[in-house]
């Protein structure tokens, strides 16, 4: 009998004032934290194949540069007008640095640079140029398109959202 | 008497929502004109030939004349008339199969009177006719000017937020 009137209560809570309270606090840590946080996003498209999946389901992990800048290697976020749509692409390069593609190898500062998450053959071929300061070179892991196709290049830090959660 | 102040509270909470609802604004205007735009460049796969004519048409009411465009990556910068831009998107729309366009984070500044700031992100996909898919996503800069009671396009720049 108590079982029963627990399970009831469980799923029929009464709508006493403390109920009702800890139901808002859930409801506003809810929205502070996926709304401001840990943002829920549907990766669209196929730039960062085969790392990242059309389709795929991730969140954006906004605290990850909080106190940190992005690191060569790096996957992040890149806001546009704002949040609801957003670039997701791999950070090659730093400020200051110099970067290139030569037969589709990465260079950066004159040195090829292993790139193992670039599985698709890539013929791309850029010549140098240097990463402004406040910048960092974004491209995404599928390069079997050509170069002048795949939206990549340098970003001012101050877009970079953070970095997806897996 | 309790019940008496709920539905006294319901029913101001009811008018002040009706009125945010009715009341037309000018930002509501601006995302308006983005709606229009949004829709009528936009193609459905089995678009009748009317359907293409009215949209054709209507897209150069949205814009001023001259309306100043920066848009290197398709190679359409400079001044254009509104029938210029009408037509380019015709014969755009016309290599294409279908195609969506939607608008996201919609932000508006009001610079001056009759002068609005207006920063967007427009994500464009589509299919040519000749099977190659279309997926493009920039930042837009605009600026819209009020004449006679209408927001219209004076100013479009796609924002170069990756540079090669």
């Amino acid at each position: 009998m108590a079982t029963s009137s627990r399970i009831r209560q469980f799923f029929f809570p009464s709508l006493t004032p403390r109920f009702l309270l800890r139901v808002a606090l859930v409801a506003i840590g809810s929205y502070l934290f996926f709304g401001y946080i840990c943002t829920p996003l549907r990766i669209e498209g196929y730039s960062m194949e085969p790392t990242y999946h059309n389709g795929g389901i991730n969140f954006c992990w906004r605290l990850q540069y909080l106190f940190s800048e992005p690191q060569r290697g790096d996957i992040v976020l890149v806001r546009l007008a704002g949040s609801r749509v957003m670039l997701l692409k791999r950070v090659v390069a730093l400020e200051g640095e110099e970067v290139a593609f030569h037969n589709g190898k990465l260079v950066v500062g004159g040195t090829e640079i292993s790139e193992p998450y670039v599985q698709y053959p890539c013929d791309w071929e850029l010549s140098p140029r240097q990463v402004a300061p406040g910048n960092v070179y974004v491209v995404g892991d599928n390069r079997s398109e050509p170069l002048e196709r795949h939206y990549f290049g340098q970003v001012s830090l101050e877009r970079i959202v953070g970095g997806p959660l897996w | 008497m309790k019940i008496k102040y709920l539905i006294i509270a319901a029913l101001v909470l009811f008018g002040i929502v009706a009125v945010r609802f009715l009341v037309q604004t000018d930002e509501k205007k601006i995302r308006a004109q983005f709606g229009l735009l949004a829709e009528w460049i936009s193609k459905e796969p089995d678009e009748s030939p009317v359907t293409t004519s009215h949209n054709i048409q209507h897209i150069a009411t949205l814009f001023a004349d001259p309306c100043a465009f920066k848009a290197d990556i398709i190679s359409f910068t400079g001044s254009y008339t509104p029938d210029e831009i009408a037509g380019f998107v015709g014969r755009s729309r016309f290599s294409m199969t279908y195609l969506t366009l939607k608008f996201y984070d919609l932000d508006i500044i009001f610079v001056q009177e009759g002068v609005a700031q207006a920063t967007v992100t427009a994500k464009l996909t589509g299919k040519t006719r000749s099977g190659d898919i279309l997926e493009a996503t920039h930042e837009l800069k605009t600026v819209l000017t009020k004449t006679e009671g209408v927001w219209r396009f004076s100013q479009v720049e796609v924002v170069e937020v990756l540079k090669k």
